[in-house]
């Protein structure tokens, strides 16, 4: 073989390989992504995905065989109706669930041939006998996984990032690192490839539901814990297999529909509203009250140090000594103020609460997320700001030198200040 | 008697041994021995038949293409240890028979070294990544010696007939060097440029001595032709990676390898009277360019091939005569290019949570060995052509080879890989050892 002969022989090699490589994902892997766009109810990116499904694999079939031992119900058209249906295309919806009819697979899956027999009566006119388990589903809660992969980074470098948020128990980062690694690769494996020769266990499912029951969010939380449930993710797993069901029983005990798409944002403003409420009876006295609403906070973020805190105190501090705060006023006030986003109003009533309190973890804390908040508001042009914000973090962990900021209350600016000064003070 | 005494002072410059694969820069026999290493360092990249353009995707991505370098997430390091056997057919070791129908007896030599020949260190800093390595690019090492046979290629017709060899007894060593360091860039998702680059350092110990009679003592010596130098120059590989989807590669890469300068002598004890001359010569390691592709049908299976083209007419460039200068002219010699194909495929399964990782591959190497490609009957002086003669008949064709690699690789932990591999063919055998850590 010449060097002419060669090169042309590669070149070959090479453009065979582009378009196999341009090729469409296999099925599986667009029905995987559509049944999870249902589940969170972005029926549009469904319909798209099972399209893909569909012009790869055309015909339903119950126990498709995927990769490896992994068997699924391949019931694209049935889908298909059901999306249209919730996209209120009627013409559409009918179309789709009689084509699944006639292939006859869903026949075998009672379950799914009657959720499609409700359906088709509804659309026909005929009232349904009995509301479907879609229908009885909350409206969309999250984005749907699927679509670019961000940054153009693959799905690896984005679950380990997760997987070391999850780590440092910064759930919101990790939450939003396992959507993108989902978008990318929606196939969770025991050993999937990553680079070189190196593995991981791909279980983002199971590691989405774990970060939004830590931020509360529990009916995020059973939707991913039951998704990686029926794909068997970590099936034979420990302790994630046992984790899984504690959490999802958890999870489904306190279910309570948030609703909206930016849950993360909207969580963090309903704790702040809901704390500073709280610590405003607190401020009252009303300790009772108080202890009612910070415990609405734990259940929506068992996690939350403010109200952990207070509750401690308000548990510690005998209820016969009327008259008394167990925390002192401006402190309390200030917290109001801070969670209110009044920073220098917070600075003000924090620094008067450092006479009588001294050398108090939380107020040092406090006092540097409002210095980051100043320096935020000023454009970052205001540096002293932010050496204080430090100064006072730096007090704060050489008490107690464990101490970890919230990531539910506070922005990730202000999160990653803190983490700075506590790496610095650990080397 | 002056018949034979002519030739013998003739041949005395020539050649004691046919050996294959050469890589000279003169036309010193023993120059024609030094075999180049140019697989890409790694035994997990030598059980794939060192198909490793488009896959780079480990620590030794360095030398094998530094575009691959922006693969990696967390900082790794590798090391590499290869024993390698040479394997060395002198084929004309001696004769049996008469001067007038004898057969020329060949003769096997081998010689063996292990040596530490890669090491690096990877860090990635966002879309950049940072490598410094230490790669052998060429460690060689021969031992032979011939009792002198007669010269196969002069014909009875000649008034020099039967002319014969000196006995001769060589040794050389030569290893090349590059210490580098080498950065990448991750430009897009789907496309990654990298380069590496540093100084190369050669070091040259090669004796060639011929003898009156087969009787190796100093006494005998008719000349010895010596290099024992050392030199440095710079290195520079630059490549890129192209990543249409996950399961899909192409690479290419592109090597501009070291020029050193050294000293050769040689030392006549006889003949006009004992005097020694010295020729500084250049050592050309040839630059090669290659293109890459790799596919991956399954999470467990790779499959990989490369196409490499090496520029062994580097070779002659500024070719030194050394031997029988008045009969012979650097363009009467000739080394073409080479073309490699490089194929492999690599499997992996796991037992409970130890990746297990069978490999297998090939490459092949062309014949890069100078020969003589000028007409010996260009003069009509019969001593220059009895000496074109023999100097066609030294620098033959070579032979071309097909090496099988085969590996085996485990992946004891998310953050250890060890891996070893074999590569089998006539003229070398290598067991390589590497481990790579990540953190």
């Amino acid at each position: 073989m010449n060097l002419r002969d060669a090169a042309i022989a590669l070149l070959c090699v090479g453009l065979i390989g582009v378009s196999t490589a341009r090729g469409q994902s296999p099925w599986f892997v667009s029905y995987e992504k559509a049944l999870t766009a249902q589940e969170e109810g972005d029926w549009k990116s469904s319909i798209q995905y099972l399209k893909e499904a569909i012009a790869a694999k055309g015909v339903e079939k119950l126990k498709a065989k995927t990769y490896g031992l992994r068997f699924v119900n391949y019931l694209p058209y049935f889908h298909l109706g059901l999306a249209h249906y919730h996209l209120k295309d009627k013409r559409q919806a009918l179309e789709n669930l009689d084509v699944s009819l006639r292939q006859g697979a869903i026949a075998e899956s009672p379950e799914d041939l009657e959720r499609l027999q409700a359906l088709r009566a509804e659309l026909s006119g005929v009232a349904a006998k009995q509301p479907t388990d879609v229908e009885k589903r909350p409206p969309p809660a999250v984005e749907t996984p699927g679509g670019e992969i961000a940054g153009g980074l693959p799905w690896y470098v984005n679950y380990e990032t997760a997987l070391e948020y999850i780590e440092s128990g910064d759930w919101l980062q990790a939450t939003e690192n396992l959507k993108l690694a989902l978008a990318a690769n929606g196939i969770p494996r025991r050993y999937a490839r990553t680079y070189g020769m190196w593995f991981v266990t791909y279980i983002p499912y199971y590691y989405l539901g774990v970060a939004y029951y830590n931020q509360g969010l529990w009916q995020l939380a059973v939707r991913y814990f039951e998704t990686a449930e029926r794909l068997g993710e970590v099936k034979d797993l420990e302790p994630e297999s046992s984790t899984l069901q504690r959490m999802l029983t958890e999870a489904r005990r306190r279910n309570v529909p948030l609703g909206g798409r930016a849950v993360s944002e909207q969580l963090r403003e309903t704790l702040n509203r809901e704390i500073a409420e709280a610590v405003r009876l607190f401020n009252q006295q009303s300790y009772t009250e108080a202890e009612a609403k910070f415990s609405g906070v734990l259940q929506l973020d068992p996690y939350n140090s403010v109200a952990k805190n207070y509750m401690a105190r308000i548990a510690r501090f005998p209820r016969d000594t009327a008259g008394e705060s167990p925390v002192n006023k401006d402190f309390s006030s200030g917290m109001v103020q801070l969670l209110k986003g009044n920073h220098e109003r917070a600075i003000r009533l924090f620094r008067a609460a450092e006479g009588e309190m001294g050398q108090d973890v939380e107020l040092h804390v406090y006092l540097g997320v409002a210095y980051c908040l100043r320096y935020r508001s000023s454009g970052k042009k205001d540096a002293s700001a932010v050496r204080t914000a430090r100064e006072e973090f730096r007090r704060a962990l050489a008490i107690d030198p464990g101490y970890k900021l919230d990531a539910t209350l506070f922005s990730k600016d202000v999160i990653d200040v803190f983490n700075t000064v506590k790496r610095a003070a650990k080397k | 008697m002056c018949t034979r005494l002519s030739a013998a002072l003739l041949v005395s410059t020539l050649v004691a041994a046919l050996v294959t694969n050469a890589a000279a820069q003169t036309n010193t026999e023993n120059f024609a021995q030094f075999r180049f290493n140019f697989n890409n360092p790694g035994a997990r990249a030598t059980g794939i038949g060192g198909a490793f353009i488009s896959i780079a995707d480990d620590a030794t991505a360095a030398e094998a293409n530094p575009a691959g370098l922006t693969t990696i997430i967390r900082p790794e390091v590798s090391f590499e240890t290869k024993g390698i056997k040479f394997t060395q057919k002198v084929s004309n070791f001696s004769h049996t028979g008469t001067s007038a129908n004898f057969v020329l007896v060949e003769k096997k030599f081998s010689r063996s070294l292990i040596s530490p020949s890669f090491g690096s260190v990877v860090f990635p800093v966002r879309r950049f990544t940072f490598s410094a390595f230490r790669h052998e690019l060429v460690n060689f090492e021969s031992a032979f010696f011939t009792k002198g046979s007669f010269v196969s290629t002069v014909p009875p017709t000649s008034p020099f007939f039967p002319a014969s060899y000196f006995p001769v007894k060589a040794e050389n060593t030569l290893k090349v060097v590059n210490w580098g360091a080498a950065v990448s860039y991750k430009v897009s998702g789907m496309f990654s440029l990298g380069i590496s680059g540093g100084l190369s350092t050669i070091s040259m110990k090669s004796s060639l001595s011929r003898y009156f009679l087969e009787v190796f003592t100093d006494g005998n010596i008719a000349n010895v032709a010596t290099i024992d130098d050392t030199g440095t120059d710079f290195f520079i590989n630059a490549g890129v990676i192209v990543k249409p989807s996950e399961n899909f590669a192409i690479g290419a890469i592109f090597k501009r390898r070291p020029s050193f300068s050294l000293t050769h002598s040689f030392r006549f004890t006889d003949f006009p009277k004992d005097s020694t001359r010295a020729k500084k010569i250049n050592f050309n390691v040839p630059m090669s360019a290659g293109i890459g592709v790799s596919y991956r049908p399954l999470d467990e299976l790779t499959l990989s091939l490369d196409g490499v083209w090496i520029a062994y007419s580097q070779l002659i460039d500024d070719f030194v005569l050394t031997i029988s200068e008045e009969s012979s002219r650097p363009s009467d010699y000739k080394v073409d290019d080479g073309f490699e194909i490089h194929g492999g495929a690599e499997y992996v399964m796991f037992l409970r949570s130890i990746g297990i990782v069978l490999r297998a591959g090939f490459y092949t190497e062309p014949d890069n060995r100078i020969r003589w490609v000028g007409n010996v009957n260009d003069t009509a002086d019969p001593n220059r052509t009895f000496a074109r003669q023999l100097l066609a008949g030294l620098f033959l064709k070579g032979d071309s080879y097909i090496h099988t690699t085969f590996g085996l690789g485990l992946v004891l932990s998310n953050s250890f890989q060890l891996d070893v591999a074999g590569n089998i063919s006539a003229v070398t055998d290598e067991l390589v050892g590497s481990v790579v850590v990540r953190f």
